[in-house]
């Protein structure tokens, strides 16, 4: 997986590249976790994500939970196959998609 | 008389006996792969046929004559039989056309310009006229297979023997040259001998499917016969085994990565498409991280193997898990909400007599 990251004024955009499951997770949540600093809006940018897992939407979850304490937190560009994941899973209730 | 007949033929190198014996027949026309598990002669069977190896014993006849006799001419034998090797076996320095048209002026005695005309038509048959000037480096592995095909092809070949055609090319490449091979099998009655180990190739291509076992031919059949009911116990190991993927998970074993990378690699090479290829992913990612792990935190002894079937072109995909060590089910009693959920949502469950044992039904 690739993570892509781009910071403009408060907001930061993050384009997760690839796979996101039990093997990359990790190091999404440790990149998002990191950069959080004065971020008043975080952007998950899913174009590029070919796959999620449970663990995947985990990190999506501790994040929006962070970004409910200090601001905001959106998701977008999710392909079909992401967002039926996020249906199946109730996420289409707790995220803001875009 | 069959265009193809082999007789009791064994091959010994040293100590070892690849073929034992071996014997079938071809008529003009078939199409037949050889499959079997590796180490079993399949590749020697078929150099034998152009006499790329020399039978310790037995027959070989091709058309009535024997050409395993010592006087047998091997240039003019050659020639009737065509060669595909797993390899390409191209020339590097030599452009693609070149390659063809070579061995057609030195072993045909064509002009030069009738060998140029010959291989760029069979350049056009397997759709590569557009590289005839290109050298092998600069062509995909697909492309390298195809040119070496439209070389044996130029020769004019009464049979066309191939060993093992896609076995060295990337997954995303096989298609390519299963199409060429289908359609010259399909359009051309060509015949043809293919030993492979891509089942696919050998079920949509042959008119018959020989299982060598152990030096010998354990069952002979239609690609029906062979693939979806065979007679023979270890044919039909065989066929599962290559239809199937299996891994194990206990207390030690619980490597994502290279668990995930076996299953992808098995889906590739099953040519699933990417959402079939996803939901079998999710379906044993989500098994392990949201029923498994949790399971193994508190029983250790917990060991559970999963085997992953596929029928036909995918038409039906199933997963199955048994499980042991351990007197709960861990599917029911470890399940997290969010892996129970997708694991819900891209299966079937279909229910078991027996403890120890789930089976599921893969849906996309």
């Amino acid at each position: 997986m690739v993570i892509n990251k781009q910071r403009s004024g408060d907001t930061l955009t993050i384009a997760p590249e690839g796979r996101l499951d039990t093997v990359t997770s990790p190091e999404l949540e440790k990149a998002v976790k990191g950069s959080l600093d004065g971020v008043t809006e975080l952007i998950f940018d899913l174009a590029g994500l070919e796959y999620i897992s449970s663990a995947g939407l985990r990190v999506l979850l501790s994040s929006q939970k962070i970004m409910n304490g200090k601001g905001s937190m959106k998701v977008i560009h999710v392909n079909e196959m992401i967002a039926e994941v996020f249906e199946i899973t109730g996420f289409t209730d707790i995220l803001t998609i875009e | 008389m069959s265009f193809l007949e082999i007789k009791r033929l064994r091959k010994q190198f040293g100590d070892v006996t690849p073929l034992r014996s071996v014997s079938f027949s071809v008529e003009k026309g078939e199409v037949v792969s050889i499959i079997g598990p590796s180490g079993t002669g399949k590749s020697t069977l078929i150099r034998c046929i152009n006499r790329l190896e020399t039978p310790s014993s037995g027959q070989i006849l091709l058309e009535g004559k024997n050409i395993c006799a010592p006087d047998t001419d091997l240039t003019a034998l050659r020639r009737r039989v065509g060669m595909v090797f797993q390899s390409f076996n191209l020339f590097g320095h030599l452009t693609v056309l070149q390659n063809i048209v070579m061995p057609q002026m030195d072993i045909l005695g064509r002009s030069a310009e009738d060998a140029r005309k010959e291989a760029l038509r069979q350049l056009r048959r397997v759709g590569l006229d557009s590289k005839a000037g290109s050298r092998p480096e600069e062509l995909s592995g697909g492309q390298k297979q195809r040119a070496a095909i439209a070389r044996a092809l130029a020769m004019q070949p009464e049979i066309m023997l191939f060993d093992e055609p896609t076995s060295a090319l990337d997954p995303t490449m096989v298609s390519e040259v299963r199409n060429v091979i289908a359609r010259l099998a399909s359009e051309e009655e060509m015949t043809m001998l293919i030993v492979t180990h891509e089942m696919r190739l050998a079920r949509d291509v042959s008119t018959r499917v020989l299982f060598l076992n152990d030096g010998e031919i354990a069952e002979d059949g239609s690609p029906e016969q062979i693939f979806d009911s065979p007679l023979n116990e270890s044919t039909r190991q065989f066929v599962m085994r290559v239809n199937s993927w299996q891994w194990v998970i206990d207390y030690g074993r619980t490597d994502f990565f290279i668990m995930m990378s076996s299953l992808e690699a098995f889906c590739q090479s099953r040519f699933m498409n990417r959402r079939l290829m996803n939901s079998c992913e999710m379906v044993v990612e989500e098994l392990v991280s949201g029923h498994i792990q949790p399971c193994l935190k508190d029983y250790d002894e917990m060991r559970v193997e999963f085997r992953l079937e596929t029928i036909g072109d995918n038409e039906s995909v199933t997963l199955t898990a048994e499980f042991s060590g351990v007197d709960l089910d861990p599917f029911d009693e470890y399940a997290l909400p969010m892996s129970d959920a997708i694991v819900n949502s891209k299966t079937r469950r279909i229910p078991q007599d027996g403890e120890g044992i789930r089976v599921w039904e893969i849906i996309v």
